[in-house]
């Protein structure tokens, strides 16, 4: 039950921890790096506040083991805020899309990993993306609305 | 709490750790595991990753496939020759979920989860596993019904799709997303417009996932209106269905009958 050593990159920034046996990467990213933008919500899978991207994939940093990303990239949504706020984040401000803000960094990474893969994404597409993303705030349409600015480039970048 | 980890080198030791430990788990996508863990369910105490064991290949032969039990449902989605298993394999969670959750893993989702194994039981699926240090395979409708020592599953075989449609049908409370109150598939053969040889499988229904043997056998002979009527009916016979937060016993057996009259009767 020893501690497990881990070298990953962390958006773009090579890291080196010691993971807890059973630990799961979202404890490791939030309470040892300090990367507070990935949110404890269910602890289930359920909500997507914990999505994160490991290699260019959406994940559930809830139900990762934190020793299995030994050697990956992590990228959280604060790597897109980075110089300047991606044309996401612009868009979920202009359109109100964020209110309470708990589910916001998961919605962004899901958005952002629909459109690296479908850049021209119709409504539904959208809803089939996000829709392992509890908001309980907006009722959903001005996310939905904010990605379909982003897609259709309404929103500079 | 804390977990112990084991990573095994190879397969047979991973089934022995498997065999001997009863607190020992196999950590595919970890989407039902960590959730339990989570939860702070004392039975899991050891974790055994075998991520290094090349159990992540598509595998065809001939006009079967092999799937290796830690395929993901985004694996599986990706794979144009697995159409036949898209519309299952989509319909469980949402993109970050299906791009962790094995098709190893479904085979011991208790409900609402698991509808992928629906699919693979009507597809008539084979599990190569390894059982008292002898690599074996066995039907998955066999395979489930097993209570003996645990086993560790290295890959599901599907047998040829050439001719073969598969029907299915998943009802949930919400949408797009939701836990399956029932899972429906029925896999048919056909030729020259005929359909023949429908098997029928449900998930929700049970415990596990299984064959609707009694309904299969209704279904001999040429699809009437009539025989579509009794199938339905003898869906009765012998099933259960256990009642939960989600829906009655009585309103899953109505359901289950429903959507297999609608899959039926657009085959006439």
């Amino acid at each position: 039950m020893k501690p497990t050593p881990l070298h990953f990159t962390h958006n773009g920034r090579p890291i080196s921890v010691f993971a807890n046996s059973g630990e799961s990467l979202l404890s490791l990213l939030r309470l040892k790096l300090g990367d507070q933008t990935p949110k404890y919500g269910c602890g289930q899978g359920g909500c997507g506040a914990c999505s994160v991207r490991i290699d260019g994939e959406l994940r559930l940093a809830c139900l990762t083991l934190a020793e299995t990303i030994d050697g990956q990239n992590i990228e959280t949504v604060a790597a897109l805020s980075a110089p300047e706020l991606d044309p996401l984040q612009k868009a979920f401000m202009d359109y109100f899309a964020a209110q309470c803000g708990y589910c916001t960094p998961g919605m962004i990474l899901a958005a952002r990993t629909l459109l690296e893969t479908n850049p021209t994404p119709n409504r539904d597409d959208i809803i089939d993306a996000i829709s392992g993303n509890l908001c309980r705030c907006t009722g959903y349409e001005p996310i939905i609305d904010a990605i379909m600015a982003v897609a259709q480039k309404e929103v500079p970048a | 709490m804390s977990i112990d980890i084991s990573r095994p080198k190879d397969s047979f030791t991973a089934a022995k750790i498997l065999a001997q430990d009863r607190n020992a788990y196999i950590l595919g996508g970890g989407t039902g595991l960590m959730r339990r863990i989570h939860e702070g369910d004392q039975n899991v105490r050891r974790l055994i990753r075998i991520h290094d064991l090349e159990l992540d290949k598509i595998t065809r032969l001939g006009t079967t496939f092999s799937i290796g039990s830690q395929v993901t449902m985004s694996q599986i989605l990706a794979d144009p020759a697995l159409q036949i298993l898209h519309d299952a394999a989509a319909s469980v969670g949402a993109p970050a979920l299906r791009n962790m959750a094995t098709i190893g893993g479904n085979l011991f989702s208790r409900p609402p989860y698991g509808d992928l194994t629906t699919a693979l039981l009507a597809l008539e699926a084979t599990v190569v596993f390894i059982n008292n240090n002898r690599q074996e395979q066995q039907a998955l409708e066999t395979f489930l019904k097993h209570s003996g020592p645990r086993r560790l599953v290295l890959a599901l075989e599907i047998p040829s799709t050439t001719n073969k449609k598969l029907f299915y049908h998943k009802m949930t409370r919400c949408h797009p997303r939701g836990a399956s109150l029932i899972t429906l598939a029925v896999a048919v053969h056909y030729s020259a417009g005929r359909y023949s040889m429908a098997r029928i499988a449900f998930g929700g229904l049970g415990g596990r996932p299984f064959r609707a043997l009694n309904a299969e056998r209704a279904l001999t002979g040429n699809l009437t209106a009539a025989s579509v009527e009794a199938t339905c009916a003898r869906l009765k016979d012998g099933i259960e269905p256990f009642s939960d937060a989600l829906a009655s016993g009585w309103y899953r057996m109505e359901m289950a009958q429903l959507h297999l009259r609608r899959i039926l009767t657009d085959l006439l």
